[in-house]
C-alpha cells in the first residue's frame, strides 16, 4: 500500500485496493474456511437467544442430573452442577468474542494511538513512551494480567481490562515500526508543506497507510485474546458465576477428567476452533495485505 | 543431512525424557519404605508455628508429645507418651507429669523436664498457638523427671491439648543453637530427617534408632509434593507414591476401582459454613437470615459441592463430636417459607449481595454457583466474589464482606464453638455476633469437668447458635485417603494426623 500515492487517491481507487486484497484472500483457500468458521460462530454466538433461554438452560441447575454423558436431551451431556453443556457452551461463544473483540479493539486503539505519536514526533517523547512499554513489555503478559485482576477484583470487565493492558504494548511497538517507516515518505512532507496539522496527518495519512501489519495482528490478537481470556478463568481469576465462559468450563471439567473427559474435551474443542479459525484468517489477511507477495 | 540431524535430535530428547521418567525409587536394599504425597509443601517443621495441614501429618512422624490423645481431642481415651503417668490435684488445678527417662533427642540430648516447660512456655507465647493455653498459669521443673502444670481454672480440654502437635516437646538447645530450626528440626520421635528439609522440595525421614519405643515396621518415608490430586492418583496407581491424603470425591472410584489401592474414607470435622455480617444491613434482620437459611437446600449442595460423600451439618459439631444433637433439623429448605420471610422482613423483591468466597478452594466455589443459584429463587441477586485465599482472609478478618463461606476444622467442641459464636472468637468477625448468654455457656463448658455435663452445654450452645443463626452450618465433606493396598494398619485421626509408626508394610 505504501507502494502506491495517496495524495492522488480518489475514492474509486482505495475500494479497489481493499478490493485486491479481497481477491487476493478469496484465492487462499485456509483463510476462506478460516473466515468462514468465524462467521459461522459469530452468527451463533448472535443469534443464541434465539433457539436458546438463558435463564431455564444455561443457568438452572439440576443437581441430581449432574455429569452425564452426552444423550439425546443432553447432546454435549451435563456439568458438574446439572447445566446443560451444549447451550452453556454456545453461550460462552458470547462471552468469548465479546471478550477478544472489545479487548483487541480497545488495547488496539490504546496502542495505536501510543505507537503513532511514539513514532511520529521521536525524540524524547518517543524515548519515554517506549521505555515505559518496555518495562509493561518486561513483565510476562500473563502475570501483569493476573496483577492488575489481583488490584481490580475479577469480573468480566476487569478480566478485559487486564488483558488489554498487557497487549497494549505489542500493538504500540507495531504500529510505532510502521509509523517510523513512512513518516518520511513524500506524502507526508507534502502535507506538512501545506500546513496540515499533526493530528490531522496522523488520523488522514499516517494511521491509513499504517494498519496493513496491524489489522493482521489484531486479527491473530483476538485469538490470543480469547485464550488470554480462557487461561485466566481457568485459573480462577475473572468470570464470576454463573456465566459460561469456555475457560472457566474447563477448569471446572478439569477435576473429573479422568473419569468424565468430555467436560474438558468440548471447551477445548471450542477455543480451539475459534483460535485456530481466527489464525488462519490472520495468516491469510497477512499474505493478502502485503504486496510483496503479489 | 538437516533432516538426519534433527531425527537423531529428536531421538536424544525422547530419550531423555523416560530418563527423567525413571522414578526416584532407590534401589531395593531391604529396607522398607513408603512414599507420602502432600498436596503442598510444609513452610515450616517447627510444631509452634505450624498452620499447614502438611506440617501436621509430617510432624506427627517426627515429635512426641507428652499423652497421646487416640482420635484427636474427642475421645478421653489418653495415653502416656513421653510422660509415664499424671496426677490431678483434686481441685483441678494442678498437673504434675512423671516423665520417661530413657528419650533422647535427634541431636543426642537427654530429654527432661527442662524440655517439657521449654516446649510449654515456647507455645504459650508463640502467636499462633498463645490462645490455646489461656487456661494455663504456670508451669514448673520440680526435679528432672517431673513437670508441673499450674491452670487458672479446672478445664477438660487440657489434658488432651498435651497431645496435640503443637505442644510436641522440642530441645531448648536445638532452637537456640541454630537459626533455621524450621528447615533443621530436631524432635524425640521415631522418624527424624535425612538430610535437610527445603519447602517447596520433597524430603526423606529415616527411622531414628535410638528411639525410645518398639522399632516400627517401615524405615523410611519419602514425602513428595502433588499439588493436583489428580496426578498424585496416577502416581498412586503407577505406584510411585503409597499415600495420598486429601483426595477429592472425584477420585474415589479410580481409587476404588485398582485392587491394588485402598480407599479409606472418614467423617470429617471440616464444616463448611456461610457466615453473615450481622453489622450491615440487611444481615442484621433475624428474618432476612432466617430467609436465607430456608432457601438453601443442603441436600443439593452435599450432592452439588461433594458428590454426597459427607454429612449435612446441622450445628459446627459433626456426630463424632461432644454435644452433637439431632433435634436440630439437618435441611430446613423451604422455598415458600423462604419468600414469605423475606416479605415480612421488608425486602419482596429481594436485594443484590456480594459472596466472598475462596478461590482455590474447589469445595467452596462449588457451594457458592449452588448458593448463588438457590438465593435467586427468593429474589437475592448474587455476585461470587473469588478472591483468592489471602485476599478471602483479609477481606473477613477485616470485616469486608456482606456474606462469606468459610472452613473451619477442629476436632473439638469447645475450639469450634469458641471460634464461631464467642463474642471474641477469631472467626466472629469484627464481634458482629454479640449473645451474653451465649458467652456465658461457652465460658461455663470450658470449665466443666464432667463429661456428661459438658455434651448438655454444648446442646444448648448449638441450639442457641441455631435460633440466633449468625452462620449457617452447611456440611462436613469426607476425609478421602488412598493408599497403597499392601499398607496395613492406617488410621485416620481427625484429619491430619497419619502417623506411619503404626503401619506395616507387606511386601
Amino acid at each position: 500500500m505504501a507502494q502506491q500515492n495517496p495524495a492522488a487517491q480518489a475514492p474509486t481507487k482505495k475500494r479497489s485496493q481493499a478490493q485486491e486484497v479481497w481477491m487476493r484472500l478469496k484465492k487462499n483457500k485456509q483463510a476462506m474456511a478460516g473466515l468462514f468458521v468465524f462467521i459461522v460462530i459469530c452468527i451463533i454466538a448472535i443469534s443464541a437467544p434465539l433457539f436458546i433461554d438463558y435463564d431455564t438452560q444455561v443457568v438452572q441447575q439440576n443437581i441430581p442430573n449432574k455429569i452425564k454423558p452426552p444423550s439425546a436431551e443432553h447432546p454435549l451431556g451435563t456439568d458438574a452442577l446439572g447445566r446443560d453443556v451444549m447451550a452453556r457452551l454456545i453461550y460462552g461463544a458470547r462471552i468469548s468474542l465479546t471478550i477478544g473483540l472489545i479487548t483487541a479493539i480497545s488495547a488496539l486503539t490504546i496502542g495505536g494511538l501510543i505507537g503513532a505519536v511514539a513514532g511520529f514526533y521521536g525524540g524524547k517523547l518517543d524515548d519515554i513512551l517506549m521505555r515505559i512499554m518496555d518495562i509493561f513489555l518486561s513483565l510476562p503478559s500473563m502475570l501483569l494480567a493476573i496483577a492488575v485482576i489481583a488490584s481490580l477484583g475479577s469480573g468480566i470487565t476487569n478480566i478485559m481490562i487486564a488483558v488489554a493492558v498487557s497487549y497494549i504494548p505489542y500493538y504500540a511497538r507495531i504500529i510505532r515500526s510502521s509509523v517510523l517507516s513512512i513518516r518520511n515518505k513524500e506524502y507526508i512532507e507534502s502535507a506538512r508543506a501545506i500546513g496540515t496539522s499533526d493530528f490531522r496527518i496522523i488520523m488522514k495519512h499516517i494511521i491509513p497507510n499504517a494498519i496493513g501489519p496491524v489489522i493482521v495482528q489484531a486479527t491473530l490478537g483476538v485469538g490470543e485474546i480469547i485464550i488470554s481470556a480462557a487461561g485466566l478463568s481457568f485459573l480462577g481469576l475473572g468470570i464470576e458465576p454463573p456465566l459460561p465462559e469456555w475457560g472457566k468450563m474447563l477448569s471446572e471439567g478439569k477435576e473429573v477428567i479422568r473419569s468424565s473427559p468430555y467436560l474438558v474435551i468440548f471447551p477445548g474443542l471450542c477455543i480451539m476452533t475459534t483460535v485456530l479459525s481466527l489464525n488462519l484468517l490472520g495468516d491469510g489477511l497477512r499474505d493478502a495485505l502485503d504486496p510483496r507477495l503479489k | 543431512m538437516k533432516k538426519k540431524l534433527a531425527v537423531i535430535l529428536m531421538l536424544v530428547l525422547a530419550l531423555c525424557c523416560f530418563a527423567a521418567c525413571g522414578g526416584e525409587k532407590e534401589a531395593d536394599d531391604g529396607v522398607k519404605s513408603v512414599t507420602f504425597s502432600l498436596l503442598g509443601s510444609p513452610e515450616s517443621l517447627d510444631p509452634a508455628t505450624t498452620t499447614s495441614g502438611a506440617s501436621l501429618m509430617v510432624e506427627i512422624q517426627m515429635y512426641n508429645t507428652l499423652v497421646y490423645s487416640d482420635g484427636g481431642m474427642v475421645s478421653s481415651d489418653i495415653r502416656p507418651e513421653l510422660a509415664t503417668d499424671w496426677t490431678i490435684s483434686d481441685d483441678g488445678l494442678t498437673y504434675t507429669f512423671n516423665l520417661r527417662n530413657d528419650v533422647y533427642f535427634h541431636n543426642g540430648e537427654k530429654f527432661t523436664a527442662a524440655d517439657a516447660k521449654y516446649t510449654f512456655d515456647r507455645v504459650m507465647v508463640e502467636p499462633y498457638t498463645s490462645y490455646l493455653t489461656v487456661m494455663i498459669k504456670d508451669t514448673v521443673v520440680v526435679d528432672e523427671d517431673t513437670f508441673q502444670v499450674n491452670l487458672l481454672y479446672p478445664s477438660a480440654d487440657f489434658l488432651p491439648m498435651c497431645g496435640m502437635i503443637y505442644f510436641a516437646i522440642v530441645n531448648e538447645k536445638a532452637i537456640t543453637s541454630s537459626e533455621t530450626f524450621m528447615y533443621e528440626p530436631v524432635g524425640t520421635g521415631p522418624y527424624m530427617l535425612a538430610d535437610k528439609f527445603v519447602p517447596g522440595q520433597g524430603f526423606k525421614f529415616v527411622y531414628n534408632e535410638n528411639y525410645w519405643g518398639a522399632e516400627p515396621d517401615i524405615k523410611e518415608i519419602n514425602f513428595e509434593i502433588y499439588p493436583d490430586t489428580n496426578t498424585a492418583v496416577i502416581a498412586l496407581q503407577n505406584g510411585e507414591i503409597d499415600f495420598a491424603p486429601a483426595l477429592t470425591v472425584n477420585d474415589v472410584a479410580i481409587v476404588e476401582a485398582d485392587k491394588d489401592l485402598k480407599l479409606y474414607q472418614e467423617p470429617s470435622y471440616t464444616i463448611n459454613y456461610l457466615t453473615m455480617n450481622k453489622n450491615g444491613a440487611p444481615y442484621n434482620n433475624d428474618l432476612v437470615r432466617d430467609a436465607i437459611n430456608h432457601a438453601i437446600n443442603k441436600e443439593d449442595l452435599l450432592l452439588g459441592a461433594v458428590d454426597g460423600v459427607g454429612e449435612i451439618a446441622n450445628s459446627p459439631l459433626n456426630s463424632l463430636m461432644l454435644g452433637y444433637t439431632e433435634d436440630i433439623p439437618f435441611n430446613e429448605y423451604d422455598l415458600e417459607k423462604a419468600k414469605q420471610l423475606m416479605i415480612d422482613a421488608g425486602y419482596p423483591d429481594g436485594f443484590s449481595c456480594n459472596l466472598l468466597v475462596n478461590s482455590s478452594n474447589a469445595t467452596s466455589m462449588k457451594l457458592a454457583q449452588i448458593i448463588q443459584y438457590q438465593l435467586a429463587q427468593i429474589g437475592i441477586d448474587v455476585f461470587v466474589d473469588q478472591q483468592e485465599k489471602a485476599t478471602w482472609s483479609s477481606n473477613l478478618s477485616n470485616s469486608n464482606f456482606e456474606i462469606a463461606l468459610g472452613t473451619l476444622n477442629w476436632p473439638d467442641s469447645n475450639n469450634m464453638v469458641t471460634y464461631l459464636y464467642h463474642t471474641q472468637g477469631t472467626f466472629n468477625y469484627d464481634r458482629a455476633y454479640s449473645n451474653p448468654e451465649m458467652d456465658a455457656l461457652i465460658e461455663q463448658a470450658s470449665q466443666e469437668l464432667d463429661t456428661a455435663k459438658r455434651a448438655d452445654l454444648y446442646e444448648q450452645i448449638v441450639k442457641l447458635g441455631h435460633e440466633d443463626l449468625p452462620i449457617i452450618c452447611l456440611l462436613f465433606p469426607n476425609e478421602i485417603v488412598g493408599a497403597n493396598a499392601k499398607i496395613d494398619g492406617i488410621k485416620i485421626f481427625d484429619n491430619t494426623y497419619f502417623p506411619v509408626y503404626y503401619w506395616t508394610l507387606n511386601e
